[in-house]
């Protein structure tokens, strides 16, 4: 063995032995794992009295409902009184179901207004609250128990699904289908032409990569009922973009779908990666030929 | 020193292009096999590396990035420094040293830039809707940052291989290539932090998580603060791989000349790695008061939570770096003719050290079985309970500092007798200096317990300027009082036993794990979060893992770090024909240096992940 | 001086392992002894090794020892006794022993961000003591309250003297929390106080265990005044101040 083979052996087993001290120092102070909170999930089968408690735990946390109501006897008084809407519901609206009317009461708060207090509650299911359809349920069935009434509210499957999903950071689809056009022909959550078919539950029949595929290349499929060829194709918008709408698309029909990430900021990132590529190569050899040029005539 | 020809403008370009060609031919390949994977793979918020954690994977991998990263970042700001002191001095052996750093510098680079690529792959693949979001919200930055790393390429590359070319009257244009290197090399410091700080404490985006403003997302609470703490900690670093690459060459040096080459060579590294080291503390407690401002929730889980275990080994590790630092320049002076003359310090200075390291190590929370517990009357110690506070620990360290100090000024005056004729009233006043530091630091230490935590806090930067000032006037007398100084003798370069060595073994060592240590720290306290408060782990590798297991992984990191570092340095030793140290010329371009280009440019590519990538996986 | 380097070593190694086990008094626990222990032969090693002169001395009389040039009765007594204290080591660490197991915590568990206390969401960070008003009348009646509820609740455990040796205090291990330590309750902001009154053992969060602490749930038993008198009192009591963060809010950034 060469000199500089021991050097290096003695040396490497120097930095295993101090680095081997050190984790060891590691393995004396306590060892514990620390995991994420748990989700609370509601689903249709959730019973009742934990559904109830879902729902206290959402008004007085996430929702922020205490903020203007009081579910006890002390607190804030800029809303109604928590405990007495249950009961009050079924007579607020003729010809409304006190269920019915509590949720419209959370989901849309303008569109009936108790006398005495101001416009002034946000919608439940948008920021800052941004209940599911689910949670809301949650709430109406501890508002219920509040007021001494019957618990009647029942989580449907459909619920469960936020219909904020595509709202997240990735999910930009909904505000490409209005830039890019899409509903001037086809309808998305009641809005929209009725020249293509209503694409809100357009997931429930097609997988979303199927939906990005379409949009590039309208030959795939067309729905029966509808004119073929009338669609024209993008193939030109990037792949990130159409996964999004399909991904956006995938959350209104209550299904979870995340685009790969594969092309969304890359695609248009290669062509601009292509460019500087290019610039800084034709600069050098622009340079390169500049000293060849010199080099050459010092020789001479 | 013979040279056999001097390298013309053209090789000098030509090579630089190598390297242009090299990291676009990297760049090219990395977005291809990153496309390619994502739309071959199915579709997932998050995918494991064949069945391996890939938290764990994202995490070693950038952990490695990130050090030979911070490796070829730190180098050239004092291969630049040496530079300008050759220069300054007229000394042909300060030029060499930076030709030698610099040499070093364009090895590390391509491996710089492979864990880059890597890296990138991995976040794009393992992490693809993370990747996606975060890419979105900094595209413009993303663009910058290719460009910067072209840019970087090419000056890093011409400093390079013009070194012999741009001697003489034109070194004022290579002195000027340095400059641009270490403004690109910054440049893209800074903006590689912008991702791993914006996943710390994100500003700049609305509640739905999208941009607001770029320019907040950009300059949020904990960017500037982790820039300057990165920029230090990276010449500390830089400092300490060298020294021990030294090292590594004075135990093989065959003779006397080349032992006496890499024994200075090591003292500089290790000097630079201290110094640079000295001012971290305050840097770090800046970041650290940054993230209370932040968020209280996320400074407490830091310092107080379950993390708080981790400060002790931490502490243990600064303590082992300041006596493996004064052991080094103790043993030094046995090279230097005289130095004999102030051994009788160390005795005093070993009990401040080791005193102060006890009071620093003492735990805050005494782990103490039932028995114990009640002989103590409690979970306090009455005794020790005093030592486990902050008060305590910032007189330890401001103690150990001024000492390591000193130990440096006695080193720096080892062979030399004062002959001015104030010689003996500005030795007095130095001591008087040293002497009033020490009662101001052990004065507010103890007056400290007696007032309420808020004046508490304030007090810690008395002792740090105490000590600073303390340094100041003992290095403003010394300067004049060593002027015309007597020579005892020459130190004897080369003459300083093996051990020595190790001592810088360890420093690189202990730098290394420190880093990995802290980047974890850094990287934990996110919890459960991608981006803290926001976007949730919501893959099986959210949870915060064990310290033991996390200690373990780091230590995995940094044995693969030595191995690696070690094939670069290999490759660096062969290529440099032994007899003489400037083999300039055809050879050396090719070869060696070449490869250097390709991880230039690579290095920056990487980066992002270099410090996303460690919070990804830690995080948890 | 120098030749005797290697026993004047042992000699104060000795020295300092004596005086830390018999001098510092109460005990200090194992575990503190083991890092000072450790930190003091490194010490003592390094200083050794840091000069040659020093080192050749140091390592002459384990040469001798192992190169044989030793007394014969020296010799075996070394490497006899080298494996006997490594076997007498390793026994003292097996044994079995009637002590309760260590308990490695941290002293100040990390606070939640909020925690639910008297049925509201409490954000900790901007959770102030109500009571502590300016005016020094009002402050010293609410003051005066607070020593009756303490005495009427706490006091059982804490003590007369705010001193955590109350009559119950052995009973529970952790015992009870000294108020008169620099290390508790004045290093804690009140909210932080609040928090571990209000919520007791059971709101420990999971990055403290082990920790069985015997503190009750006190909101179930106090109302939210009553514990925050009871603050006012344990800190006016032990002498002690709580620790604020209020100069730090003006620099806030954005």
């Amino acid at each position: 063995m060469s000199d500089m083979s021991k050097t290096f052996l003695k040396v490497f087993a120097f930095v295993v032995a101090t680095v081997s001290l050190y984790a060891y120092v590691g393995q004396l102070v306590p060892q514990f794992e620390e995991h994420p909170p748990q989700k609370k999930v509601i689903t249709p089968e959730t019973p009742q009295e934990e559904l109830v408690a879902a729902g206290q735990e959402l008004l007085r946390g996430k929702g922020g409902c205490l903020v203007c109501h009081k579910d006890q006897e002390s607190g804030n008084e800029r809303g109604p009184d928590l405990r007495q809407t249950a009961g009050k519901a079924a007579t607020r609206k003729p010809g409304m179901a006190a269920e019915a009317y509590l949720i419209e009461a959370l989901v849309e708060p303008d569109v009936h207004l108790v006398e005495g207090y101001p416009k002034m509650m946000p919608p439940s299911m948008k920021p800052p609250a941004n209940f599911s359809m689910a949670e809301v349920k949650a709430v109406v069935a501890y508002l219920q128990s509040l007021g001494g009434a019957e618990v009647t509210v029942k989580v449907e499957a459909a619920d469960v699904a936020t219909g904020k999903q595509a709202a997240g950071p990735v999910h930009r689809g909904k505000a490409l289908m209005a830039e890019q056009g899409c509903i001037g022909c086809h309808k998305v959550e009641g809005e929209g032409g009725e020249v293509g078919p209503d694409l809100t539950k357009v997931v429930e029949r097609f997988e979303p990569m199927k939906i990005a595929q379409k949009i590039a290349d309208p030959k795939l499929w067309t729905t029966e009922g509808y004119q073929a060829g009338l669609m024209p194709p993008r193939p030109d918008m990037p792949e990130g973009d159409r996964q999004e709408i399909a991904a956006y698309l995938a959350g209104l029909a209550g299904k979870k779908y995340s685009p790969t990430g594969a092309a969304s900021p890359w695609s248009h990132e290669g062509v601009r990666l292509g460019v500087v590529i290019a610039v800084f190569n034709v600069a050098m050899l622009l340079v390169l030929g500049w000293a060849r040029a010199r080099e050459k005539k010092e020789v001479a | 020193m013979t040279q056999a020809t001097t390298p013309s403008a053209f090789q000098a370009v030509k090579g630089t292009y190598k390297g242009v060609v090299k990291i676009s031919l990297m760049l090219t390949a990395t977005y291809l096999i990153a496309q390619a994977l994502s739309s071959i793979l199915p579709a997932a918020d998050y995918r494991s590396l064949f069945g391996f954690s890939n938290r764990t994977a994202v995490w070693i991998v950038a952990e490695l990035h990130l050090m030979f990263a911070a490796f070829v970042l730190g180098v050239p700001i004092f291969a630049f420094i040496t530079e300008i002191v050759g220069v300054a001095t007229k000394e042909r052996r300060y030029d060499d040293l930076a030709r030698e750093f610099t040499k070093l510098l364009a090895m590390a680079y391509t491996l710089t830039a492979v864990l880059g690529c890597v890296l990138l792959v991995l976040f794009i693949v393992l992490y693809p809707k993370l990747t996606g979001y975060l890419s979105g919200l900094f595209k413009p930055t993303w663009l910058l940052y290719i460009v910067l790393i072209f840019g970087e390429v090419i000056v890093a590359y011409l400093y390079w291989y013009t070194w012999d070319l741009l001697q003489g009257a034109r070194k004022k244009w290579h002195l000027l290539l340095g400059l641009l290197v270490n403004l690109w090399g910054t440049a893209l410091l800074f903006v590689a932090d912008i991702w791993v700080t914006f996943m710390m404490s994100p500003a700049g985006i609305d509640d739905a998580n999208n941009l607001v403003s770029l320019w907040d997302a950009i300059n949020n609470h904990t960017w500037m603060p982790i820039n300057i703490h990165r920029l230090l900690a990276n010449v500390a670093f830089g400092g300490a791989i060298v020294a021990a690459y030294a090292a590594v060459r004075f135990l093989n040096a065959k003779s006397d000349e080349e032992k006496a080459r890499f024994d200075w060579m090591g003292y500089v590294g290790s000097f630079i790695a201290i110094a640079a080291f000295i001012p971290l503390p305050f840097a770090g407690y800046w970041l650290g008061r940054e993230i209370y401002q932040f968020s209280e929730q996320m400074g407490v889980s830091m310092m107080g939570g379950s993390f708080a275990w981790l400060w002790i080994l931490q502490a243990m590790l600064i303590g082992g770096l300041f006596l493996a630092s004064n052991f080094y320049l103790w043993l030094g002076m046995g090279r230097i003719p005289g130095g004999e003359r102030y051994n009788k310090f160390q005795i005093g200075m070993m009990i401040v050290l080791t005193v102060g390291f006890i009071v620093w190590a003492t735990p805050r929370s005494i782990i103490a079985s039932g028995a114990e517990m009640a002989a103590m009357g409690g979970s306090h110690h009455p005794f020790l309970g005093l030592f486990g506070v902050m008060a305590a620990k910032n007189t330890a360290v401001n103690l150990m500092i001024l000492t390591t100090f000193f130990s440096f000024m006695l080193y720096r005056r080892g062979n030399r007798i004062p002959t001015v004729s104030w010689a003996t009233t500005g030795k007095i006043v130095q001591a008087l200096a040293i002497a009033a530091a020490a009662a101001v630091v052990v004065g507010y230490g103890i007056y400290s317990y007696f007032v309420p935590s808020i004046t508490r806090i304030g007090f810690s930067v008395y002792q740090v300027s105490a000590v600073l000032a303390a340094m100041a006037v003992f290095v403003a007398i010394d300067i004049p009082l060593l002027k015309g100084a007597k020579e005892i003798g020459a130190i004897r370069w080369g003459q300083i036993p093996a051990r020595a060595q190790y001592a810088l073994f360890f420093l690189a060592v202990s730098f290394t794990w420190l880093m990995g240590l802290m980047g974890y720290i850094r990287s934990g306290i996110r919890q459960y979060w991608h981006v803290y408060g926001r976007i949730m782990d919501e893959s099986a590798n959210a949870y915060t893992m064990t310290h033991g297991h996390a200690t373990i992984i780091v230590s995995v990191i940094v044995v693969i770090f030595f191995l690696l570092v070690s094939a670069v340095f290999a490759m660096a030793t062969r290529y440099d024909s032994p007899p003489n140290p400037r083999p300039v010329g055809g050879g050396d371009g090719s070869s060696a240096a070449d490869a250097a280009s390709m991880s230039l440019a690579a290095a920056s590519l990487g980066r992002p992940g270099g410090s996303g990538g460690a919070q990804v996986e830690a995080k948890g | 001086m120098v030749r005797w380097t290697f026993y004047i070593a042992l000699v104060l190694w000795l020295a300092i392992l004596v005086g830390l086990k018999l001098l510092v008094r109460p005990p200090m626990p194992v575990s503190v002894l083991m890092i000072y222990m450790t930190l003091s032969t490194l010490g003592i090693l390094v200083f050794v090794a840091a000069n040659e002169e020093r080192f050749q001395a140091f390592v002459a009389p384990l040469r001798s020892v192992f190169e044989a040039r030793a007394p014969k009765a020296v010799q075996a007594l070394v490497l006899a006794g080298i494996p006997l204290l490594i076997g007498w080591g390793a026994w003292l660490r097996t044994a079995p022993s009637w002590d309760a197991p260590f308990e490695p915590r941290v002293v100040h568990p990390e606070p939640p961000s909020a925690f639910t206390s008297h049925g509201k969401r409490i954000d900790a960070a901007a959770l102030k003591n109500p009571l502590r008003v300016g005016d020094p009348a009002k402050l010293a009646q609410y003051t005066a309250e607070g020593k009756t509820i303490y005495y009427q609740n706490c006091f059982f455990c804490h003590g007369d003297a705010l001193a955590g040796d109350g009559h119950f205090a052995n009973a529970f291990t952790p015992i009870p929390a000294n108020f008169r330590d620099v290390g508790t309750i004045s290093m804690l902001q009140e909210s932080f106080v609040y928090w571990r009154v209000a919520t007791g053992g059971p709101g420990l969060p999971k990055g403290a265990t082990p920790w069985l602490s015997a503190m009750p749930v006190w909101q179930d038993m106090l109302s939210e005044e009553d514990i925050w008198k009871a603050i006012l009192y344990i800190y006016e009591g032990s002498g002690s101040t709580p620790r604020t963060w209020e100069e730090e809010v003006k620099h806030d950034k954005h």
